[in-house]
């Protein structure tokens, strides 16, 4: 394994939660510039996987590494600021902040004053503050999101608060993003938007990025490689075309003929 | 009919020193003597980030002097075209001018225009050059694309391979295209800085050798018959466009102006002549989007939007009203009745007496100030017009709140043709009064002819058309109108392809007639009946029952039903002066000879009206028919059987009889 070009490699990684087995000796890499996509149906453990990721969830079993260094018993906040970005499925934001203190707040990892700077506001806390506004607009202005700035976020309708969403990511400067279903809940020209957008964060940070999504369309066409979980397990891996003629692929997911499902009833 | 009109009032400052200048021939010639004048004004403002962003006269020069240059020195020649394609931005208008200081023209594309129309575009102008804003308009050139009839087609890159560079000034989503046709427009800029340490004097050279005939830009019309034209404007056009604005809009210098419909628009081309030549300051919003907000920010004392946008500020506003607090709603309800009232009077050109007054100055203080400051239109002198005719809901609703709406009427042959005058208010059946320098002959077909203060030259290429439009000088704008004879002002009517005939071939407008009648409180709609089987016109009016009902309360005139009501004397002698108020804005042969009141309101429900609430005409003049018969025999009473329906949802017939009142 070429450890240079790869960021996050995960090692037999096996969650249980009592007697269930959430993942079950799950082994998958994320190589620099590439944006891979987890694709299973609902309760194939792929959430999970995320917060194995992001500390969330602590692995029994296996090993994550991330840019060489163990993530599995680094708190959480930590592995944020060591560049893990992340979009949650549920929204996690400040509904009674606007988008722009939001994003601000996101900031918050990168500012280097201290408490008493704050207090006295001007001089460095001041000067910070402009350089971290700075980055927020450029985000703003990335993610189209001008007209909602100063709109307080629990007043935005699901759409723009995924993208207030992916705009916090952002704001983090993460190194390796991982998006949650970031397009579940949208219309179509939203999901065009956001595939839009995805593409623009690869091209423009060159970062990895992990996509959780349902909607096939979108992932076959932006996604460069894609992880396929079942029941916890990982039952294929490969590029967009390969996936999509896997047969254990269609059975467990994209659907298999009806006269096929008539001998299995659900 | 023929009727003249020229105005002789005298020029104010900023219009005087337009026209006397002999050595203020082009619009770079302007742009000269500011950066001489005045290099450290502010001239332009665009929000970025979230930060307004200013930009003196001489910033803005040494750009264009950059990208002028830079053109050059890539092999722009004298009497090139460049096409630009992008949202309103300094950089357009810096484009627009850099081309011309080359003594070249500026081809303007709407953003939303498809490949294969932008394909034409730069074809037909001719254009050597591409200046786009960003990924989305790149893409047009370099992707494959099918035309409207399906028809697959190579990138345009490739079907034109005389477009020497495409040039963008948005980079976000480039960073990652290699093509060496693509290029920065700071990059240009810098080449051209360069290229002026070998040739120092090629730029003043330029604008020295430019004439004012020369073209400035191509306005290509919107071609909905046949292939769209490129309307020849000269430097001489927009000057005498910015003077004209400059004379009765009193857009002086520093007055803050909004950059907001597209510059390919003729319209937006008086905004850009209007900074170089009166100097206004120009604003741009930080995206389409963020219009509302920005406007407000601004507090613009001039600027232009289409019908779309006028209703959508009333919309917005209506909206946040319902929502907001109960005491602000009631200060709102109590308001608006007063500020409707002393608009009417106002509109009729009628001065309010002097209890109105008191009473609105002070709903004005309490109520219509704050609303025109959240509204953004607090410094506004006039709001503006154009494109399409604006209802007269939200017209009647914008004079209500002190805000001076009015219509103006232009086209990209000739433009301006109407425009409204400090002071004096539009009438709201006009399109204002003719502006200074331009003339308006009505012909015996109702047709418009126009010799403007901006007339173009030709159509590009295209002679056979010029021909068809330009005759002895004049401009046959293919729209019917008339003058109105009180004022001067310039009524416009319709299309003249889209006007009815009668018997004896004289072309009227459904239309207009039905909306100049809903100006008055006491008209909700009226539908204009002629074919060319009649020999007059009818009107159907419906009257608006809450309006007239308090009306009728307050002069004591009992009354139970709609139908009732409908049908009094004393409501017919209301409504009569409202059909004479409209008559004399038609031809004598084009006037509603009869009327009848209906007994009723408009209906969707029946069908009578679609689901916006636009009238079936059709549907109306089958439905009551024999109403309509009855009008046209002569008779003076008819009785009509009318179907009532309750709110509990049962229906029952009445019979009613229904007046029909001649006017002479």
């Amino acid at each position: 394994m070429n450890t240079t070009e790869v960021t996050l490699s995960i090692n037999n990684v096996s969650l249980n939660f009592g007697g269930v087995s959430a993942l079950s000796d799950v082994s998958c890499e994320v190589r620099e510039q590439e944006i891979l996509a987890i694709i299973g149906p609902n309760g194939a453990g792929k959430t999970c996987l995320l917060n194995c990721i992001s500390g969330f969830y602590r692995p029994q079993t296996g090993d994550i590494f991330y840019e060489g260094v163990r993530l599995n018993n680094i708190p959480s906040f930590k592995i944020a600021q060591m560049g893990i970005g992340r979009v949650f499925q549920g929204i996690q934001l400040f509904l009674g902040l606007n988008a722009l203190d939001n994003l601000m707040a996101a900031r918050h990892i990168h500012m280097k004053h201290n408490f008493w700077e704050d207090v006295i506001y001007f001089g460095r806390a001041y000067k910070e503050e402009i350089q971290h506004r700075r980055r927020v607009e450029e985000i703003i202005d990335f993610l189209e999101m001008e007209p909602i700035r100063k709109r307080v976020v629990g007043s935005l309708p699901y759409g723009k608060r995924k993208l207030v969403d992916l705009g916090r990511a952002l704001a983090l400067e993460p190194r390796l993003l991982l998006l949650d279903e970031p397009m579940a809940g949208m219309n179509l020209e939203e999901k065009e938007d956001v595939a839009r957008f995805i593409i623009d964060i690869f091209e423009r940070w060159k970062i990895p990025i992990v996509l959780v999504e349902h909607d096939m369309d979108v992932v076959m066409d932006i996604a460069d490689r894609l992880i396929v979980l079942d029941f916890g397990s990982k039952i294929a891996e490969g590029k967009p075309d390969e996936i999509k003629a896997n047969p254990r692929v269609i059975e467990a997911y994209l659907g298999v003929p009806e006269e096929v499902a008539d001998g299995h009833p659900a | 009919m023929v009727t003249l009109r020229e105005d002789g009032r005298r020029l104010n400052d900023s219009a005087r020193q337009g026209s006397g200048s002999e050595h203020l021939t082009t619009l770079p010639r302007y742009l000269l003597g500011n950066v001489k004048n005045y290099p450290n004004d502010i001239t332009m403002r665009k929000k970025d980030y979230g930060i307004w962003n200013s930009y003196t006269w001489k910033e803005c020069f040494e750009i264009i002097n950059g990208l002028a240059l830079g053109l050059t020195s890539l092999g722009l020649k004298r009497g090139d075209k460049i096409t630009i394609i992008g949202d309103n931005d300094p950089q357009w208008y810096w484009s627009e001018l850099a081309v011309q200081c080359m003594g070249g023209a500026a081809v303007g594309i709407y953003i939303d225009s498809m490949p294969d129309e932008v394909r034409y575009l730069v074809e037909n102008s001719d254009s050597v050059f591409v200046i786009a804003k960003d990924q989305e308009q790149v893409d047009k050139f370099l992707n494959p694309y099918k035309d409207r009839e399906g028809k697959e087609h190579r990138p345009i890159k490739e079907e034109l391979p005389h477009i020497k560079k495409l040039i963008y000034w948005d980079e976000k989503g480039l960073w990652d295209y290699s093509d060496p046709w693509l290029m920065k427009y700071d990059e240009v800029v810098a080449l051209g800085k360069d290229y002026e340490k070998s040739h120092p004097n090629d730029f003043e050279d330029a604008i020295i050798s430019g004439r004012r005939t020369e073209i400035a830009v191509l306005c290509y019309t919107s071609g909905t018959t046949g292939l769209p034209k490129g309307v020849i404007v000269s430097h001489d056009y927009l000057i005498n466009n910015a003077v004209a604005a400059g004379y009765t809009r009193d857009l002086y210098a520093y007055e803050e102006y909004l950059s907001f419909i597209a510059p390919a628009w003729i319209a937006e081309q008086a905004g850009i002549a209007g900074w170089v030549v009166n100097r206004a300051r120009i604003n741009f919003p930080e995206s389409p989007d963020t219009i509302m907000n920005d406007l407000r920010e601004i507090g613009a004392a001039s600027f232009m939007f289409g019908p779309p946008q006028w209703e959508g500020l009333l919309k917005l506003f209506q909206v946040r009203i319902n929502d907001s607090s109960w005491l602000k709603r009631t200060v709102y309800n109590m308001c608006l009745p007063v500020g409707y009232r002393v608009a009417d009077r106002q509109m009729k050109l009628e001065r309010p007496s002097l209890f109105w007054r008191i009473l609105y100055s002070v709903c004005n203080l309490i109520c219509f100030r704050p609303m025109r400051d959240y509204l953004g239109l607090s410094h506004l002198k006039i709001g503006i017009t154009a494109g399409a005719l604006l209802g007269p809901e939200p017209l009647r609703w914008y004079r209500a709140i002190g805000v001076n709406l009015s219509q103006i009427y232009g086209l990209s042959e000739a433009n301006p043709v109407t425009l409204p005058v400090m002071g004096s208010p539009t009438k709201p059946e006009t399109v204002g009064p003719v502006s200074v320098g331009s003339q308006v002959r009505i012909t015996d077909e109702q047709e418009i002819l126009v010799k403007s203060a901006g007339q173009f030259q030709g159509y590009y290429k295209r002679p056979d058309a010029t021909a068809e439009k330009l005759v002895n000088g004049w401009v046959k704008t293919g729209d019917g109108g008339t003058i109105e004879n009180e004022d001067g002002q310039l009524v416009f009517y319709d299309r003249l392809q889209d006007m009815l005939r009668l018997k004896d071939g004289t072309k009227y407008s459904p239309s207009y007639i039905g909306n100049a009648m809903k100006f008055s409180a006491y008209v909700k709609d009226c539908v204009a009946i002629g074919s060319e089987e009649r020999d007059f016109i009818l009107g159907i009016v419906v009257i608006g029952f809450d309006a007239v009902g308090r009306w009728s309360e307050k002069n004591r005139i009992p009354y139970t039903t709609m139908a009732d009501l409908s049908q009094k004397k004393e409501v017919y002698d209301l409504i009569e002066p409202e059909v004479r108020r409209v008559n004399r804005m038609l031809p004598a042969a084009a006037r509603i000879r009869r009327y009848l009141i209906l007994y009723k309101e408009f209906d969707a429900d029946e069908g009578e009206l679609t689901r916006t609430r636009k009238v079936k005409r059709g549907f109306i003049e089958q439905r009551y028919a024999d109403l309509v018969n009855a009008a046209y025999a002569g008779l003076e009473q008819v009785a009509a059987i009318a179907r009532v329906k309750y709110r509990d949802g049962t229906e029952r017939d009445i019979s009613t009889m229904v007046n029909i009142r001649g006017i002479d």
